[in-house]
């Protein structure tokens, strides 16, 4: 096929035609599907967390309310109380508490996350 | 639908807002991604990060320009680091201009026996012989048809530079063509 004659302003479409036909520049097929795929379990990943947080706040919350009950009822040396005990056995304690936030982390975070992604749901629609 | 609403969605765990966000980008993003580094095996990682460094990156988004604007700026700025990374400009342009001419295609040939495909691919070959920037605005301007401020706003040039860029890129591609189709010249003398 030959081409009609050009006119003297159509070098814009002459560009437009040659990039459009670029075979490079049209994006390969699936690359959309795989970023959107990264991008939900980022968003995924970040709810989850949220939620993990949102849950911790509330215990610990719920356990300085408990604190401070106490303290108004039996006053400050329940505090001093307490403060010895954990210096005493601060190993136990710590590790106690890193056993929770692990297994907290696994369960809350981990094991959802995957089982969401697996599922390949998770998301709001 | 409004930039703002589209990021709230985002933010709220969206999956179709998500999705949105990628389709209506994806052109500009791959196209600037192409024109600036090439086609290369990291072209598509750049082409992800783009959109994690975009989600990661809505707090810093302010409404004065529009989020595709916004996002075409991101692309731009990853692919500038990429090359400053990897000093690779000057080797795409060595190594890609020789690829990009034409298989079939004689200089001796006149314009008009000139196959449309053919055709394409001299201009193509042209364009690949610009400087990146240049190949940039064009690709912008030409392809995905922003505007003089966008492009602006995407490359972070200033309004006159990105005229200038394409008048003269423009100018340099003409001049390029009549040098492989000298007939070319009597139907682009008067641009």
């Amino acid at each position: 096929m030959t081409l009609e004659p050009i006119k003297n302003n159509e070098l814009d479409k002459l560009i437009r035609d040659a990039l459009a036909s670029d075979n490079d520049l049209i994006i390969p097929p699936g690359l959309p599907d795989k970023t959107i795929k990264k991008l939900e379990k980022k968003v995924l990943l970040r709810e989850l967390i949220l939620e993990l947080f949102f849950k911790v706040g509330l215990v610990l919350g719920s356990l300085f309310l408990l604190a401070g009950v106490f303290v108004w009822i039996n006053g400050r040396g329940v505090l001093t109380g307490l403060y010895t005990h954990f210096v005493t056995n601060w190993q136990i304690i710590t590790s106690l508490f890193l056993l929770v936030v692990i297994t907290i982390l696994i369960d809350q975070v981990g094991l959802k996350f995957f089982t969401a992604i697996n599922k390949g749901v998770g998301l709001k629609a | 639908m409004d930039d703002n609403v589209l990021i709230k969605k985002i933010n709220d765990g969206d999956r179709s807002a998500i999705r949105l966000l990628v389709e209506n980008n994806k052109n500009l993003v791959w196209h600037i991604i192409i024109s600036m580094v090439g086609r290369n095996s990291d072209s598509e990682d750049l082409f992800q990060e783009v959109f994690l460094q975009v989600f990661k990156g809505f707090r810093r988004f302010r409404a004065d320009a529009r989020l595709s604007t916004w996002i075409g700026s991101i692309t731009h700025h990853i692919c500038v680091d990429y090359l400053r990374k990897k000093k690779k400009e000057t080797d795409f342009q060595n190594n890609d201009n020789d690829q990009k001419m034409m298989p079939g295609f004689s200089p001796d040939m006149s314009w008009k026996q000139t196959e449309n495909e053919d055709l394409n691919q001299v201009v193509l070959a042209a364009i690949a012989k610009l400087p990146a920037d240049y190949r940039t605005v064009i690709t912008l301007y030409h392809l995905d048809e922003r505007s003089y401020q966008e492009i602006a706003q995407i490359t972070g040039m200033p309004d006159g530079t990105v005229k200038s860029y394409i008048s003269r890129g423009r100018n340099l591609l003409r001049e390029t063509l009549i040098t492989l189709i000298p007939d070319l010249a009597e139907i682009l003398d008067d641009l």
